[in-house]
Parts: C-alpha cells; sequence; structure tokens
C-alpha cells in the first residue's frame, strides 16, 4: 500500500487541480451566461444576474427575408452534410480499411502512404481549387458537394484508424471461419464488423465532428442563406460592426448539443477487450 | 473420413524456400503426427493441407481428388488452431452452430449436434458462455467442437495444447486419443513435443528444416531411427551419442572411443561414426570388462526412476536407472555400463545417416 499522502502535499495536490479546473471551466461557463444574458454585449466577469433563454428563442425562430424557418433549413442541412458524411465515410473506410489491413494487392503501401499524405494540408489549402472543382461540377451551395468535399477530407484519417483496429483483430478468427465456410463478404460482417465496433463507434463520431463543425470551406462554398450549415450561420452573429454576443453564444449551446447527444449514444460502443477470450 | 495425399509439395516464401518438397501418403482413419522443432515448416504443411496457404509446388489430394485449386471451405476439412480462434463475440453455443448455420442446416438439425456434440466433450453448461468466460482448457475443447460438428473429412490440430499447462495437456491428451477412436477421422496433428507425438500418432512424420526424416510408427521411429537427427529427437531423455572409431577386427569389427572398448561380431563400416545409446539402455555392471565406463556427477531421483548424469570420456552422457540402483552409485565416483548389441545405434559421423552393418557372408 501507498504511504497517504502528507496533508501540505494534498492540499497542494487540490489546489492545482482547482486552478485548472477553473482554466477549463471558465470558457464553457461565460459561453453559458453570454447566451442567458439577454444583452448582446461582451462580458468578461461571471456574475449572476437576471437570467433568461431568451437568446435561445430568438436564434431558434430566426426567419428568412421571405419569412420562411431559416434555423430549421439550416439545422437540417447540417445534419444532413454530417449524417450523410458519416455513413459514406464509414461504409468506404470500413471496406478500404479491411482490405488494406487484410490483402496484399499492388499499390497497397503506395496507398496508404498517400492517405496520410492527403492528411498533411490544411483543409484551407484546398479551398480554392475545390472551389473550381464544385464550381465545374455545379455543386457550390449544395448539401451534396459540401458531404463530398468532407467525406475526402475524413476518410483518409477513417481508414488509418480502422486499420489500425482491424490489424489487432487476430487473423487466426478469418482463417478459422473461412474453414467454417464463410465467404470473404460473411467473415467481414459477421467477425470483423461486430468486433471493430469500438473503432467504427470512434471513426463515426469523428467522421460527424469534421463535418459538424467545419466552418472554412462552408463559408467558402456556400453563399446562400439557405444553404449554410450551422456553424456558417453562427457566424453571421459575429459583425464587424456590432457583435449580437448574446446570440452568437447560444447559438454556440445549441450547435454543441447534437454532437453531445452523438457522444453519449455511442459511448457504450467504446468499450476494450471486444477480443477477450478468443486467442490465448 | 478421408485420405489424404501430398505429392511434391513445396512452399518459398519470397526467395526463401520452407519446404523443398514434401511426400506424403495418409491412410484414412490415421491418426498422423507431424513433429518437428519450431520453425520447420509444420504448420505451413499443415495450412497448405487446409488451403489457407497456397503451395508453390505440388499437389495435395484429399481421397484421391485433388484439391490444391479448391478454396478452404471446399475442402470439408476442420483446423483446431494453436490460439484456440474462437469467436469472442459468440457464445459458446453459437461458436459451435456457426459452421452449421453457414451451410444452412435445417435449424432443429443444428440443435441437435450442438448439444451432441457439447456433450461428448462436456461443455453443456457453458453453451451459453462467451469465450472470455472459460478456462484454458474449456477454450480448447470448443475449438474442438467447432471442428466435430462439421463431421469434416479431415481434422488439422496445429499444436493445440501447447498453450495449457502440463496437467491439462496431459488430461486432453487422453481426451484426444479417446475422440479419436470415437471418430475413427484421418486426423493431422501438429506438435513440436515429442511426447505427444508418442503418445498420440499411429504414424509420426518427424520434419526439420521443412524435409521429412522419417515416417513410420512411434514403434519403428523409437526403435530404428533413420538419422541422428530422428534418434536426438524421439526419446526422452533423449539419447546420448558418443564419437567413436570403428576398426576391423577379425570377422567383425571393434568400436573404440575414451571410456569406450566393444568387439562387434558383425562387420560394420571402418572410421568415424557416432555410437547413438538410449539412457534406459546403459545398464549399470560390476564386470570390470563391462564396454562402457564413465565418472558419475549428478544423480537426480525422479519416484521411482533416476537419470544419472556422467560423461564418458569428455562426452556427457545420461542414464536412466532404477531409484536403488542409482542409491548405489555416488558423485565422482566410476561407472561401468553394459549394453545389449541391439540397443547400438551407429550413424555417419558426417550425414548422420544410420549406418547398418555388412550383411554376413552369404
Ligand atoms: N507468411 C510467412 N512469410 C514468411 N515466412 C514465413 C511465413 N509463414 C511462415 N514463415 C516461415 O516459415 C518457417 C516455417 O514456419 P512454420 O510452418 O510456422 O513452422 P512451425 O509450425 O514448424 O513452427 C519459419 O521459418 C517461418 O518464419
Ligand atoms: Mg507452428
Amino acid at each position: 500500500m501507498e504511504k497517504r499522502a502528507s496533508f501540505g502535499r494534498q492540499a497542494l495536490r487540490q489546489l492545482i487541480l482547482l486552478i485548472v479546473s477553473v482554466i477549463v471551466i471558465y470558457p464553457v461557463l461565460w459561453v453559458v451566461q453570454t447566451a442567458m444574458t439577454p444583452a448582446q454585449e461582451f462580458r468578461r466577469e461571471i456574475a449572476v444576474s437576471s437570467w433568461s433563454f431568451d437568446n435561445f428563442r430568438d436564434v431558434v425562430s430566426t426567419k428568412d427575408a421571405r419569412g420562411r424557418w431559416l434555423f430549421g433549413r439550416q439545422l437540417w442541412n447540417s445534419l444532413a452534410v454530417a449524417g450523410v458524411t458519416t455513413l459514406f465515410g464509414i461504409f468506404l473506410a470500413l471496406t478500404g480499411a479491411y482490405a488494406l489491413s487484410r490483402f496484399d494487392f499492388p499499390g497497397r503501401e503506395t496507398g496508404l502512404a498517400t492517405l496520410l499524405v492527403t492528411q498533411m494540408f490544411p483543409g484551407v489549402v484546398m479551398a480554392i481549387p475545390i472551389y473550381i472543382i464544385l464550381d465545374k461540377l455545379k455543386l457550390l451551395n449544395s448539401m451534396w458537394g459540401l458531404t463530398l468535399v468532407y467525406s475526402t477530407t475524413a476518410i483518409p484519417f477513417c481508414i488509418w484508424m480502422l486499420k489500425g483496429y482491424i490489424d489487432t483483430i487476430p487473423k487466426d478468427l478469418e482463417e478459422a471461419a473461412l474453414l467454417d465456410g464463410a465467404t470473404r463478404w460473411q467473415i467481414f460482417t459477421r467477425i470483423a464488423l461486430p468486433l471493430a465496433r469500438p473503432a467504427i463507434a470512434v471513426t463515426a463520431l469523428f467522421s460527424f465532428m469534421t463535418a459538424w463543425n467545419e466552418f472554412i470551406l462552408a463559408a467558402t462554398f456556400l453563399n446562400q442563406e439557405t444553404a449554410y450549415t450551422l456553424p456558417v450561420a453562427i457566424q453571421r452573429y459575429v459583425e464587424s460592426e456590432k457583435t449580437a454576443w448574446g446570440h452568437f453564444a447560444a447559438a454556440a449551446i445549441l450547435v454543441s448539443l447534437p454532437v453531445v447527444a452523438l457522444f453519449f449514444a455511442l459511448q457504450r460502443h467504446l468499450v476494450g477487450g471486444l477480443t477477450a477470450g478468443s486467442v490465448k | 473420413m478421408a485420405s489424404v495425399t501430398l505429392r511434391g509439395v513445396g512452399k518459398d516464401f519470397g526467395a526463401t524456400t520452407i519446404l523443398p518438397s514434401i511426400d506424403l501418403e495418409i491412410a484414412d482413419g490415421t491418426f498422423l503426427v507431424l513433429v518437428g522443432p519450431s520453425g520447420c515448416g509444420k504448420s505451413t504443411v499443415l495450412r497448405i493441407v487446409a488451403g489457407l496457404e497456397a503451395a508453390t509446388r505440388g499437389d495435395v489430394a484429399i481421397d484421391g481428388e485433388s484439391v490444391t485449386d479448391k478454396k478452404p471451405r471446399d475442402r470439408d476439412v476442420a483446423m483446431v488452431f494453436q490460439s484456440y480462434a474462437l469467436y469472442p463475440h459468440m457464445t459458446v453455443r453459437e461458436n459451435l452452430a456457426f459452421a452449421l448455420r453457414l451451410r444452412k442446416d435445417p435449424q432443429a438439425a443444428i440443435d441437435a449436434r450442438v448439444a451432441e456434440v457439447g456433450e461428448m466433450l462436456g461443455l453443456g453448461a457453458l453453451l451459453e458462455r462467451f469465450p472470455r468466460q472459460l478456462s484454458g482448457g474449456q477454450r480448447q475443447r470448443v475449438a474442438m467442437g467447432r471442428a466435430i460438428v462439421r463431421r469434416p473429412r479431415v481434422f488439422l490440430f496445429d499444436e493445440p495444447l501447447s498453450t495449457l499447462d502440463a496437467a491439462l495437456r496431459g488430461k486432453l491428451r487422453v481426451e484426444l486419443k479417446r475422440l479419436h477412436q470415437q471418430l475413427k477421422s484421418t486426423m493431422i496433428y501438429v506438435t513440436h513435443d515429442q511426447i505427444e507425438a508418442m503418445t498420440l500418432a499411429d504414424q509420426i512424420v518427424v520434419l526439420n528444416g521443412g524435409v521429412i526424416q522419417q515416417h513410420g510408427t512411434p514403434d519403428e521411429l523409437y526403435r530404428r531411427p533413420a538419422n541422428r537427427f530422428v534418434a536426438g529427437f524421439i526419446g526422452s531423455p533423449p539419447m546420448n551419442f558418443l564419437d567413436v572409431e570403428i576398426a576391423k577386427d577379425g570377422d567383425g569389427s571393434a568400436m573404440r572411443a575414451p571410456g569406450l572398448e566393444l568387439r562387434l561380431p558383425e562387420r560394420w563400416p571402418e572410421g568415424p561414426a557416432v555410437l547413438g545409446l538410449r539412457p534406459n539402455d546403459l545398464v549399470p555392471s560390476d564386470d570390470a570388462a563391462a564396454p562402457l565406463s564413465g565418472e558419475v556427477d549428478v544423480v537426480e531421483p525422479i519416484g521411482w526412476e533416476a537419470h544419472l548424469h556422467g560423461r564418458i570420456g569428455e562426452t556427457p552422457v545420461c542414464a536412466q536407472l532404477t531409484a536403488d540402483v542409482a542409491r548405489r552409485y555416488e558423485p565422482a565416483s566410476t561407472i561401468r555400463f553394459d549394453i545389449a548389441p541391439r540397443a547400438l545405434h551407429l550413424f555417419d559421423r558426417d550425414s548422420g545417416a544410420r549406418l547398418s552393418a555388412e550383411a554376413q557372408d552369404a
């Protein structure tokens, strides 16, 4: 047994933890307070004053020039883009990662390296060329265009993640299944997929967040209010002459809720030791 | 049930030849053990038979029909892996039923078969458990059960007991033997453990460096090892080897080495040779004319028997004696041994091949 730390050490430890906690929590508290304060001003200190949900109501009920529900439209844009990016990305990344992990084919090594290289360029660098491509394909201001762009950004990373995980699933299991009469596809769906669940959950979360939070590319490719995703919409509240801090903060909180929800939904899949007991 | 034939089967990994060329004929219902040191290519042979590895050359036939170009699932063979390879996300029942469900057997037939095999292997109470909730021995039984349910033509085992502790290994060895007597199927069993090979096999194939050293019954391999490698590999404690010189001696030969002087009535090839003596063939003798004399080093009592370690000339040797006899010898004392003529194994010093006495003049 470890000896109990002396009181002085304990106190120091607690103090450090307290300071770090405050630093971590302060921005969150600030955003919450700003969102709950009806006045659209910028305040440094956190103080309890008259709190209300007005800002949230304002943000949610935003209408466009013709009186249609803009926030709903933009929420749908975000959900659709992030959702399709996730589904599309997971499907391609899983099949790709499985092939890269299990099969030996010409170009395998080069392919893996290339995927890694694409991750080295910040998205912004590619904004202009991608803009030109989307323009030619008539996919500007389109959900499909954005989905395509996000998928190409997310998939390489997802492939690497999933491949790393699939590599750890013992090959013996698949060989046993092969002898048991399974086809390659059956092995993929009945052995590899169930065992790769934690990695699939992480990858799904990553893809969703990549698409959901992305701002710069969306702002570049979308110039119609009705095509905006939420991050672009939020930016509207931060204008150079006057910033609606209250609305901005409320919108920020609203936008983060689905990600939190998704995280909790996927959490039960984030377990280790799925292959325990299979091989000695 | 089926016979298995390998004709000129070879395997290269890149530029490295692992198996030059294997020829093997396994009769229907045989329990064949492929034994050899680690890395000699045993698993590779097994995987080629299973279809998990493609042979670089040669042909594999099951029941006389070539399966070289067939997929594993079309060969109707089952394999028990060293690692068990149980499906971790399936219960024992689902593990056992997996192959049957894939081939779309009726549910009732699957249930009956799983229950039957579960009973046979004493897994009845464990059917709803997951592999992680089982002990090593139970996992190994499930792995065997998964092979048995399918009634395959050939069973392949790749060191299935090597991860278990000694006591459990002994127990499962007996179960495996019983299983073979019950199923009467063709089984190919790979191990690096010669005791496992001797106890289980109808036929043993000793493999070294990808080359078959000898193929025969356990008894044949023990009594007449074809070369020095097999002689040293089969038998425990291992055979003693002494470098000797053989010279002409009247009608017969004389064998000499430091601590050894032995006349042989037959004529053996003259020159340097290696004499092999099993530890249990060394019989202590009080006769001053006994052919072997050495010095006692350490006596290791093991219950009713004892291993006496000593030196003949400069060569360390081990003699397997009963504990009573061994007790008479003090460390550093001199010990003499008699050897029966039929206990002698002579090998060529260079090639290691077994030497035979020249035929008596006809
Ligand atoms: N996929 C592979 N690629 C390259 N070398 C291999 C491969 N599989 C096995 N080997 C080599 O082949 C030799 C025989 O392997 P194996 O059949 O597993 O031996 P054993 O089962 O007798 O221990 C070993 O030297 C091993 O390193
Ligand atoms: Mg092996």
